[in-house]
């Protein structure tokens, strides 16, 4: 009876011993798995085509393409040559001196466009102009109207000179939120 | 009689000590085998990277050193521009394509070189950067200078 027991015991004893060398391999195959990333698993950085720094010096630099009139106190019309800067620079003293923002609003839907053909799609465009002689309060001008919502936000900014004398903060915002949602 | 009996039921219990160290090994394996794969294909696609940046810069040294100068390359100079010698020296070991497109305001190609005697990529990277180039109504418009290596 004591010989049939300790067979058990010893029966039982390696079974257990067993389940302990798979628990460890399933331990290593883990490590092992984490530690290389799969390649087909998406990219969230904006590296490469999406770096908000070189999107923002061609956008700023760009022509506008498209004529547009803008009604400020008497009609200014823009022939599509000049550049996005410039615009830009244009609209803030504008806006800080008290105009509407709709007066803008065909030349903003021209910006917005060029930054979403400039950008990946995988990315949402936002650009934001501050006043640097306000001491940054709030932004002038911000392009789209709504804020970007991901935490993971990439960004580039640059200064641009202002139509009034004072300088302009111009910053980029990518938003990679789409491409999360599509994951 | 007893000994057989002892025999069959030792055999029977020892199968499940069995499975478990079997399958454990093959977990094993398998695991090492995928993540050597994967580090291998990881290294390659690295390489790929530095290789298609090295060649948008160098197209845009090119492009800076011949049609540039001080100013703004035109579409039209971009247009007529010739990749091949510079695709072709810069890549003896892989195959590439190289290609300039105007982003803004519309979006077309202007030239393209691609290696016709490559097989199919098995692994393609690719890489681009953006420039200023004056078009024909002297616009400041965007281009993409693209590359993909395989």
């Amino acid at each position: 009876m004591s010989g049939r027991s300790r067979k058990d015991r010893r029966g039982q004893l390696a079974l257990m011993d067993s389940m302990v060398f798979f628990a460890a391999a399933l331990a290593i195959c883990g490590v092992l798995v984490s530690y290389a990333r799969p390649l087909d698993e998406p990219r969230t950085d904006p590296q490469g085509d999406a770096d908000p720094a070189e999107i923002l010096r061609v956008l700023l630099r760009a022509s506008i393409g498209s004529p547009v009139s803008i009604d400020l106190e008497g009609s200014h019309r823009l022939d599509g040559t000049e550049d996005v800067a410039t615009c830009i620079a244009v609209e803030v003293h504008a806006l800080s001196s008290g105009a509407n923002l709709k007066v803008f609003s065909s030349l903003n839907a021209i910006i917005l466009e060029m930054m979403i053909s400039l950008c990946n799609p995988a990315f949402e465009p936002f650009l934001i102009v501050y006043d640097l002689d306000d001491g940054l309060p709030s932004p002038v001008l911000k392009l789209p109207y709504e804020e970007a919502d991901s935490e993971n936000l990439f960004a580039s900014s640059t200064e641009i000179p202002g139509d009034g004398g004072n300088p302009y903060k111009v910053i980029l915002i990518l938003s990679p939120a789409a491409l999360l949602e599509l994951v | 009689m007893k000994a057989d009996c002892d025999g069959v039921a030792g055999f029977f219990e020892d199968l499940p000590v069995l499975m478990f160290v079997l399958t454990g090994v093959f977990i094993v394996v398998a695991a090492g085998v995928w993540t050597s794969n994967t580090l291998e294909a990881q290294r390659m696609r690295d390489r790929f990277e530095s290789l298609a940046e090295g060649l948008v810069n160098e197209v845009v040294l090119e492009i800076e050193a011949r049609l540039g100068g001080e100013s703004l390359p035109t579409v039209s100079a971009l247009s007529s521009l010739n990749l091949s010698h510079l695709a072709g020296g810069a890549m003896s070991a892989h195959r590439c394509s190289v290609a300039i497109i105007e982003r803004y305001p519309e979006a077309r190609w202007l030239v393209h070189w691609s290696d016709e005697t490559a097989d199919s990529p098995v692994q393609a990277v690719g890489a681009a950067t953006l420039l200023n180039a004056f078009d024909e109504h002297l616009m400041v418009v965007v281009v993409e200078v693209r590359v993909i290596v395989w």
